[in-house]
């Protein structure tokens, strides 16, 4: 079958497929845990019967019955030397089953692996997989392939570029969505229907995992984009699971039912999928018989994807924002890291980008004497890994662009195709093979560039090219050349004509580097603002920027309000509302004192030391500073604590903020009083032996170093005979000990049985940790136990003879790290 | 059936938010957070997350006999354990999954601890070993998946050495049998993963009967 007669067949009627495999084989006899495969291969009269009972029900199309057909799953019974043999012979069986009546359409499905960058299966290995069963299902003779099933959208990149490079025939992808409306990978709809139909999908939807409803919202979320028939092929309602018996809510009356709001929502290609049998076929094909599907959009609009967001382009949307950090031009670290094929700041790059307001990650590697092309291919790898953006391929070198556009799951873009010939051919070829969109960069190779008329002549030539392989103006966006500023007004004005040109002429999309034009110079943020509005002014749609410069950041937001394309301007409040809550909290009429006791209570670490300074400043006494401010604002921290009004980040800033304040004003007070600074008492804190766990055991040592403790931290994993040890050395007054797990707890009697036995009876051992309680605490022999940082502070106090003026008295609480390690207890956390 | 051990290179989970302020002790009625606290915590989230590389494997392996409290699989390996036998009556096969998130957020956690950045350092180790167990229900729901097509389901529960009378020792042998040294992990003397931040579960599978 020709992909353009499959087009036209889908445009002109509802096509349908057929229904449940799988269970009508197990109700005629197949056994359970054998290859379906191999068994249909001996009983090929059962699959007859099977899909003679679909097409005599109305299915157009049957699928082959090879959907564990390629060689990994084969493989799990020992089969995948018989690959080729039993996919040809299975095509064949359908093709006899069916005869002329309706198409065969090889089915290709998961292989069980999970393929890079997600897995260990190499992508061109999983294509070859695919290739392998593909070639085998043509020379069964198959009229066209199905891709189903599928929860990784890089697998089935993979067997459509297998299918692909294989044959000419129309091939339909469909993926699996769950009941939150992605895929376990985290794919939504549009970003499969966009990453697939550019990549040749002849029609792309879903099938299994839910019940028409659900497959409903999909389709019509997909159809705003689709270009390209859309297909549903869903279970018979959900699957439930009662008392080991799969069960499905719906019966084929119902199912039926649910087929007319298919078609509405977009589909025009429907079928069933588990729990469906012939009878669910034949009331689907009654439903939709007078049914048309509505044609695929005809919307020009420029849409790229990653594995898991989808974002468009153009003059009614955003301004998109491309982070061009990842560059090694002029940065050296970045370039050293290459060299060594390094790819950690790569990563760190992308995803400062994205978390500062990037929207898609343009990728550049470069550089003198680098293997760009093996460069590329794991950049783009690891950036889709680490960003989860649209990626920008940034590159005049052919094999680079290929190697990533390969790999790259979801629709790329790229960057950049110029007017010289020779790139020009081949870089529009290969954007065309990968569906990717291109950035026409308007120069010519001959080092000059003219002016406005000169520019406009390469960007049609440009577009001219593009179109011959199929590449649509708006799958193009124009680089309007920006330059440093060196490069004078007439530069800039050429840019600003070009956006002009693009947008009112010639309904292009336009792209600036405006964070070119600042290169070089110190105060980048207020020429880039400018240019920015500018250009913007004139419609431009995407620009590249320094996403680190908050103030260029800010600017677009508020360009995206000011232009309509923020509905309701709830992102530009969204991010401004925080800001002036933030500027509002610091605006209250507090004494130098008050703002100190804020301070504490407020975790103001950084704004402690000029606090303090202006409160003595003022004539407040150190000694007032400390009684009056410091000790009841951590007094309040502590009951805010206990009362869940603060949690643990909170409690530990403020402890840090107040121990900065003390530590401070200690020489003062020293001078004043006469003092030396002296500690409260000294306690030797460790994880016991064999628990490496020690998060709970340093926030405590933080609180008691914060509460003027002596703290001698042991670490963790320290054996009883150190610990004692050290207990002598330093003469300490307390020991603290930890565990996380049931194995290690019995540790922490083995060091307070050593302390007895060394006559250590004036030391007091306080226990904690998730599995520890008050019970064992007691039994152990443990002077105490302190459920949390604030209770063990408490007992220290209690054990040194301090009167607990600096904390509330309240019951020590267990802290929330320990609660929740509580239920985990035993697992490695 | 398949027994291949299946790696997963990057687990694509979601930021598990929620789960992270449950375990600093976030209480959503009743912790006040003012905005500047709470900006400064979201980018500490994000910036732990984006320390976290979750990885993981999973292998079937059939359950070949039964002996009181010990329950025997392929590859002569047997556990003992009367609450895990209970959790697994009816399967015919196990799936033992492990999930870790690497060393990378660990050292970060220590290295803010280090520097005195307590608070910091308690996000980091949240965001870790809630990811972990992000990782494991993602290979969870993943395994669960794809036995779905051959007519199987998973137990609802699963369950991780350590918990009731599956003691910690238990460890070794998934260590052993899904080759964890290739998700960059080690076992100590106590049976315990390193980098920390890492999960390991056993779940039983099930035939199921269709009624259609």
């Amino acid at each position: 079958m020709k992909k353009s007669d499959f087009k036209t067949w889908a445009e002109r009627q509802v096509l349908i497929l057929d229904g449940a495999t799988g269970t009508e084989l197990a109700r005629r006899g197949m056994p359970a845990g054998v290859s379906p495969e191999a068994w249909v291969l001996e009983h090929p009269e059962v699959i007859r019967e099977i899909q003679r009972a679909y097409m005599e029900a109305g299915s157009d199309i049957v699928y082959s019955c090879t959907f564990g057909g390629n060689r990994c799953k084969l493989e799990e019974f020992g089969l995948a030397w018989k690959t080729t043999e039993l996919n040809t012979a299975l095509a064949r069986i359908s093709r006899q089953a069916v005869g002329n009546q309706a198409m065969v359409f090889g089915d290709l499905a998961p292989t069980g692996l999970f393929v890079e960058p997600f897995g260990q299966l190499p992508f061109d290995e999983a294509v070859a997989v695919y290739a392998q069963q593909a070639m085998a299902l043509v020379a069964g003779g198959v009229d066209g392939f199905v891709i189903e099933t599928m929860m990784d959208l890089q697998e089935a990149r993979a067997a459509l570029l297998a299918v692909r490079e294989t044959c000419d025939l129309p091939v339909m992808v469909s993926m699996t969505f769950g009941s939150d409306g992605r895929t376990l990978n985290g794919t939504d709809p549009l970003s499969a229907l966009i990453t697939l139909q550019s990549l040749g999908a002849d029609a792309v939807g879903c099938n299994c995992s839910t019940g028409p409803e659900d497959m409903a919202k999909v389709i019509a979320t997909m159809k705003r984009h689709a270009t390209v028939p859309l297909l549903a092929k869903p279970n018979a309602g959900m699957p439930r699971l009662k008392n080991g018996i799969t069960t499905f809510d719906m019966e084929a009356d119902e199912f039926g039912d649910h087929m007319e709001p298919l078609v509405t929502a977009g589909a025009a290609i429907l079928g069933g999928c588990c729990g469906t049998t012939p009878e669910y076929i034949q009331t689907l094909k009654a439903q939709t018989n007078s049914l048309c599907p509505t044609p695929p959009t005809n919307k020009r609009q420029t849409v790229v994807s990653s594995y898991k967001q989808s974002l468009c382009i153009g003059k009614d949307q955003p301004l998109t924002l491309f982070g061009g950090r990842i560059n090694p031009s002029g940065q050296l670290a970045l370039a050293a890291a290459l060299r060594k094929n390094d790819m950690t700041l790569v990563r760190r790059l992308a995803q400062e980008q994205a978390r500062q307001g990037a929207h898609v990650i343009d990728i550049n590697v470069h550089m003198q004497g680098g293997d760009e092309a093996n460069l590329m291919r794991a950049a783009a790898l690891v950036v889709t890994k680490g960003a989860g953006l649209p990626i920008s391929i940034d590159t005049v070198n052919i094999q680079a662009a290929e190697q990533a556009l390969r790999v790259l799951p979801g629709r790329g873009i790229l960057n950049s195709v110029s007017a010289e010939e020779e790139n020009m051919e081949a870089m529009c070829q290969l954007a065309a093979k990968y569906g990717a969109v291109i950035v026409c960069m308007p120069v010519d190779g001959s080092g000059s560039f003219g002016g406005s008329a000169e520019v406009i002549a390469h960007i049609k030539k440009i577009l001219a090219c593009a179109a011959r392989y199929g590449i649509p103006a708006h799958d193009c966006l124009i680089d309007s050349l920006v330059f440093t500023t060196a490069a004078g007004k007439e530069a800039h004005r050429r840019t600003l004509e070009i956006i002009d040109w693009c947008v009112r002429s010639a309904k292009l999309t336009p792209l600036a580097g405006v964070s070119n034009l600042s290169y070089g110079l110190e105060t980048r943020h207020w020429l880039d603002v400018s240019f920015l509005c500018m250009a913007a002014g004139r419609g431009l749609s995407a620009a590249f920027i320094d996403t680190s410069s908050e103030q260029v950041v800010n600017a677009v937001f508020a360009i995206d309000a000011l232009a309509g394309h923020d509905p309701h301007m709830s992102r530009y409040i969204d991010r401004f509302s925080q800001q002036a809550l933030a500027a509002a909290e610091t605006t209250m009429p507090r004494t130098a004192g008050e703002k100190v006791f804020d301070a504490v209570v407020n975790g103001d670490e950084e704004g402690m030391e000029r606090l303090l300074r202006q409160a003595l400043k003022q004539g407040e006494s150190p000694n007032s500073l400390v009684d009056n401010r410091l000790i009841p604002a951590i007094n309040l921290v502590g009951e805010k604590f206990d009362r869940k009004e603060y949690f643990l980040p909170q409690l530990i800033t403020c402890a840090d903020t107040m121990r900065k304040g003390f530590a401070l004003l200690q020489p003062l007070l020293d001078a004043a009083n006469g003092g030396s600074g002296k500690k409260e008492a000294k306690v030797i804190l460790a994880t016991v032996q064999g628990d490496i766990h020690d998060i709970g055991k340093n926030i405590v040592a933080l609180m008691l170093n914060n509460y003027n403790f002596e703290v001698i931290d042991l670490g963790k994993d320290v054996a009883a005979e150190d610990i004692i040890r050290a207990v002598k050395h330093h003469g300490a007054d307390i020991v603290g000990l930890s565990a996380l797990m049931t194995t290690t707890m019995i540790e922490m009697k083995k060091v307070i049985d050593l302390a007895q036995a060394s006559n250590l009876t004036d030391v007091r051992f306080m226990v904690g940790g998730a599995v520890v309680d008050q019970h064992y605490a007691k039994e152990i022999g443990a002077s105490g136990y302190a459920g949390d940082a604030i209770g063990a502070v408490r007992l220290a106090q209690q054990f040194s003879g301090i009167e607990s003026e600096q904390l509330s008295s309240n019951p020590p609480t267990k802290d929330a790290t320990d609660d929740q390690a509580t239920q985990e207890q035993g697992r490695n956390q | 059936m398949p027994t291949d051990l299946s790696f997963f290179e990057i687990i694509p989970i979601e930021l598990p938010h929620a789960m992270i302020l449950t375990r600093l002790g976030y209480r959503s009625k009743r912790t006040v957070l003012p905005p500047r606290q709470r900006e400064q915590l979201e980018a500490t989230i994000a910036q732990g997350f984006s320390l976290c590389e979750p990885q993981g494997c999973w292998q079937r392996l059939p359950i070949t006999g039964w002996e009181g409290d010990t329950i025997i699989l392929s590859n002569d390996l047997a556990f003992t354990s009367r609450s895990l036998c209970q959790m697994l009556q009816g399967s015919v096969a196990v799936a033992l999954m492990a999930s870790t998130v690497g060393l990378t957020i660990v050292n970060a956690a220590e290295e803010a601890m280090a520097q005195g950045d307590g608070s910091t350092a308690v996000i980091f180790d949240a965001v870790g070993g809630q990811s972990a167990n992000a990782a494991m229900a993602w290979i969870n729901e993943y395994v669960r998946r794809q036995i779905r097509r051959n007519g199987e389901h998973l137990t609802k529960h699963r369950f991780s050495p350590g918990y009731g009378d599956f003691t910690l020792e238990n460890q070794e042998l998934f260590y052993k049998q899904l080759q964890l040294e290739h998700l960059g992990l080690e076992l100590t003397s106590r049976s315990m993963l390193v980098p920390e931040k890492s999960v390991t579960a056993v779940a039983g599978i099930k035939q199921s009967i269709s009624s259609r």
